[in-house]
Formats: structure tokens, C-alpha cells, sequence
């Protein structure tokens, strides 16, 4: 190789130059910037620690997690092994005993309505699925605290004139939560209802007046 | 020694980089090119489109290795060393093919075998590598009674790298089914990269070989060289003290 003879000692110089440079590099402006470390405070001034706490807090400001993948993804800094911090972690829960199924059938005369609620703790989740035979119903598919009053209640579906529904719940505060159904046809239906998830049961409130 | 295409590099330099700032912006340009490259690693859109493929996608591959390579600064600052000093065509080669050997045995090996290394600590021995090669350049090896061949450690370095090369490619979710093929692809485009990079070195080196002012800047330079790696080192050590 062709170049200019430097002594050992002078590399070394040289080597001790670049660590120097490189400590202060590291402290001042990539600790701060890429890891939100900012031990001398520099990073703070020149503006850099704005970078890792964008990272925080992109995630941090999805306020759910229903259909909100999309922006999971988008959001910048986890790496492979990092996860993002988890928006909501009630979504994912353990339970002791296997999911339940429970199918209850009702028959509704002419004009007759009935109520059929699953009791649920906040975020429990249940999937159903309904069916009506011989005629239509009018449903109101809605949640309700009963400690707090009768005005304390959300509704998640209106619809008149249905034959069928089927779905998913996620309770959004711990209470009943199901169907009021009032028979539209002119003659005798039956509906037949199931339910699967972690319900702690199904109660039936019969016909209502 | 000064060989002919030197010496018609040295006939035409008068001509072509009279002035100092020319000669600046290339010898800037020379050592500085790989912290210009953009980002590191496999960015979030590309690691979307690995997520959902599925089978045998040899040209995606093939384009993902290279734009790895082209855009992986560490890889490209570790080139930039090695190349440094290398005045003959011959011996560049020499160098990048055994730096593509050994990159090429653990990335394929790595990832066939499902091994994987640390990402934070392999990237700290890449960074290392880069100011290895800055010291050899400034001749800080000399005076040792036993001196390693630049031929070796280029291949053994060559191994960390093409670790390194694995790790990346795993963090995506990597489907088993087309698994070979696309990993010849993506090796495939990581030659094709080192390939592009180093035409572009080579040919800014040797313009800048023929400038006054690369004898006076090889010793800056390298020390500019060994400031990135140790920059690498450290951000990846601290990685992985705050992730373990």
C-alpha cells in the first residue's frame, strides 16, 4: 500500500480524536434524538428530544384499538423487538374457563315484545347471533348500568323490519347488555337467539307489558 | 508507484478541479457519503410488503437487498475503508469479493438455519469494524509483532456484516414458503448494491487520489471514518442496554 508513513503513536492520536468526537456526537445529538437520552441537556435544547417523544406519543394518542391497526402500523419507532405501548390493554384479556354458549328461543304473539340481556363485566366480550322465524322484528340492541338508573343506558343498533342479526360486543362499562324485540309481523314469531363469550349469564325478562 | 491511470488521472486533474472547493466538496463527499445515505434498516412499507407476501418473489428480493445495501451506511462506510488505500482496480475487486464471501455464507446460513443474533450487538461489531478499518488505514497496526492480513479480517468482518444482513431481513415476518428463492434474491441484490455503491466510490476515490489534497486528507479523513463507527458502536451498545 502507498500512502504517507504515520507512527503508531500518531494513529493512536488519531483514534483517541475520533472517540472524543464521536462521545460527544453520541450524548449531544443521537442519544437524544433516536432514545430520548439526554444526559447533558443539549438534546432538549437544540430541539431533538421533540423526535423520541413524537415516537411516544404517535402511540400513545390512539385512543383505541378497534380498527385502529392501520394507525398502529404507521406509527413510527417500535422496532421488532419494542412493541408500541398498548393504547387500551383491557382489549386483550385472560380467562380461567373456556368462552360459553348459551341459545335461548322465544315466541312473540301479534304486538308482543320481550327483553333478553347478557350480563357483563367492563370489556367483556361476546359474539351472537340471531334469527327469527315466521315473521319481522323491530329490534333496540343496547347497553345499560343498572346501579347507575334507567337514564344511564348507550344503544349500539335501532332497526325495524329485521329478520337476522349476528355480531360482536365488547362491553364498554360493566352492566346488561343485549335486545328489546317487538314483533311487527301479524302472526306468531320465534326468535332464537345465541350467544358465545364470557357473559356471566343471559337473562330472560319474558314478555314485557 | 504511480501507475498509468493514475498518472492520466494526474494530467487531467489541473483541468478538472482547479478550485478548492471542488476539491472540498469531493473529499467531503468521499468520506461523508455514507452518513448521507438515508435510513437504516428496512423501512416500515417494505416490511408491510414482506408481511403479506406469500411464496416465491424473486425480483422484490432482489430490489429490497440492494436498496439495503445502497442505503445501509454502515456497510457503505465499512467499503469506504477498505477501498481507501486500494489503488489498483484489481485489488478492489479482490477485497469486495471476499467481503461479498463472507457475507454472503453467514446471511444465508443465518437466516436458513433460523439463527439469529443480536441485532444491537452485531451492529455495535460493524460499527467496530468500520474503525478497524479507519486504524489499519492510518497504519496503527504497525509496530504489532503479529499483524492480521487485510485480506482476512476483510472476509472475517464479511461474516459480521452478512450477520448483520440476517438480522434485518428476520425482523420481518419472513414467510417459510418461497423462503430459499428470495433469499438468493435478496443476496443477490445486496451484491448488486455493494456492486453499484462501490463504482460510485471507487470512481470518486480515484478523483479524488489525483487532487493535492488527498495525501494531507487521508489521515482527517480516516479519523472522520473512525468518529462514524464509534458513533454506530455507541448508539447500538445503548440500544441494547435499554432494551435488555
Amino acid at each position: 500500500m502507498e500512502h504517507a508513513p504515520h507512527s503508531n503513536a500518531r494513529a493512536l492520536r488519531g483514534l483517541a480524536i475520533a472517540a472524543v468526537v464521536a462521545a460527544v456526537l453520541l450524548f449531544t445529538l443521537v442519544l437524544p434524538a433516536e432514545y430520548g437520552y439526554d444526559p447533558t441537556g443539549i438534546g432538549r435544547r437544540l430541539g431533538l428530544m421533540a423526535m423520541s417523544d413524537a415516537r411516544t406519543s404517535a402511540a400513545a394518542s390512539i385512543s383505541d384499538v378497534t380498527g385502529g391497526n392501520d394507525v398502529l402500523k404507521a406509527a413510527a419507532g417500535a422496532s421488532a423487538m419494542d412493541p408500541l405501548p398498548l393504547p387500551n390493554p383491557a382489549v386483550s384479556q385472560l380467562e380461567a374457563a373456556a368462552p360459553r354458549t348459551e341459545t335461548i328461543e322465544v315466541t312473540l304473539g301479534f304486538d308482543e315484545k320481550t327483553e333478553i340481556k347478557a350480563v357483563l363485566g367492563k370489556a367483556k366480550a361476546i359474539v351472537y347471533d340471531w334469527t327469527v322465524e315466521g315473521g319481522e322484528v323491530y329490534v333496540d340492541f343496547h347497553g345499560h348500568d343498572p346501579s347507575k338508573g334507567d337514564a344511564y343506558w348507550v344503544r349500539y343498533e335501532e332497526a325495524d323490519g329485521v329478520t337476522h342479526r349476528s355480531g360482536s360486543l365488547v362491553a364498554p362499562f360493566a352492566g346488561e347488555h343485549g335486545w328489546f324485540w317487538l314483533n311487527v309481523s301479524d302472526h306468531p314469531v320465534k326468535i332464537r337467539l345465541t350467544v358465545t363469550g364470557y357473559q356471566e349469564k343471559l337473562v330472560n325478562y319474558g314478555l314485557l307489558q | 508507484m504511480m501507475t498509468a491511470r493514475r498518472a492520466a488521472c494526474d494530467a487531467r486533474a489541473p483541468l478538472m478541479l482547479q478550485s478548492a472547493k471542488i476539491r472540498w466538496l469531493l473529499a467531503a463527499t468521499g468520506t461523508l457519503l455514507p452518513l448521507l445515505a438515508a435510513a437504516h434498516g428496512v423501512s416500515s412499507r417494505d416490511a408491510q410488503f414482506v408481511a403479506a407476501v406469500q411464496g416465491v418473489n424473486f425480483m422484490p428480493f432482489v430490489y429490497l437487498g440492494a436498496k439495503h445495501m445502497v442505503t445501509g451506511y454502515d456497510h457503505l462506510a465499512f467499503l469506504a475503508g477498505v477501498i481507501f488505500l486500494l489503488y489498483r482496480l484489481r485489488d478492489v475487486a479482490l477485497y469486495a469479493s471476499l467481503f461479498a464471501l463472507g457475507h454472503s455464507a453467514t446471511l444465508l446460513l443465518a437466516v436458513l438455519l433460523g439463527y439469529r443474533a443480536n441485532p444491537f450487538i452485531v451492529d455495535a461489531i460493524i460499527g467496530l469494524s468500520v474503525v478497524y478499518k479507519g486504524f489499519e488505514n492510518l497504519d496503527g497496526f504497525r509496530n504489532l509483532r503479529w499483524r492480521l492480513d487485510p485480506r482476512a479480517t476483510v472476509f472475517a468482518f464479511g461474516l459480521v456484516h452478512g450477520l448483520g444482513l440476517a438480522t434485518k431481513l428476520q425482523e420481518l415476518q419472513l414467510s417459510r414458503d418461497g423462503l430459499a428463492a428470495n433469499l438468493v434474491g435478496f443476496n443477490i441484490g445486496v451484491e448488486l448494491g455493494q456492486l453499484a455503491a462501490l463504482s460510485v466510490m471507487v470512481l470518486l476515490f480515484t478523483l479524488w487520489r489525483s487532487t493535492r489534497s488527498f495525501r494531507p486528507s487521508i489521515r482527517p479523513a480516516n479519523i472522520v471514518l473512525m468518529t462514524v463507527g464509534l458513533v454506530l458502536c455507541g448508539y447500538q451498545l445503548t440500544g441494547y442496554l435499554l432494551s435488555s
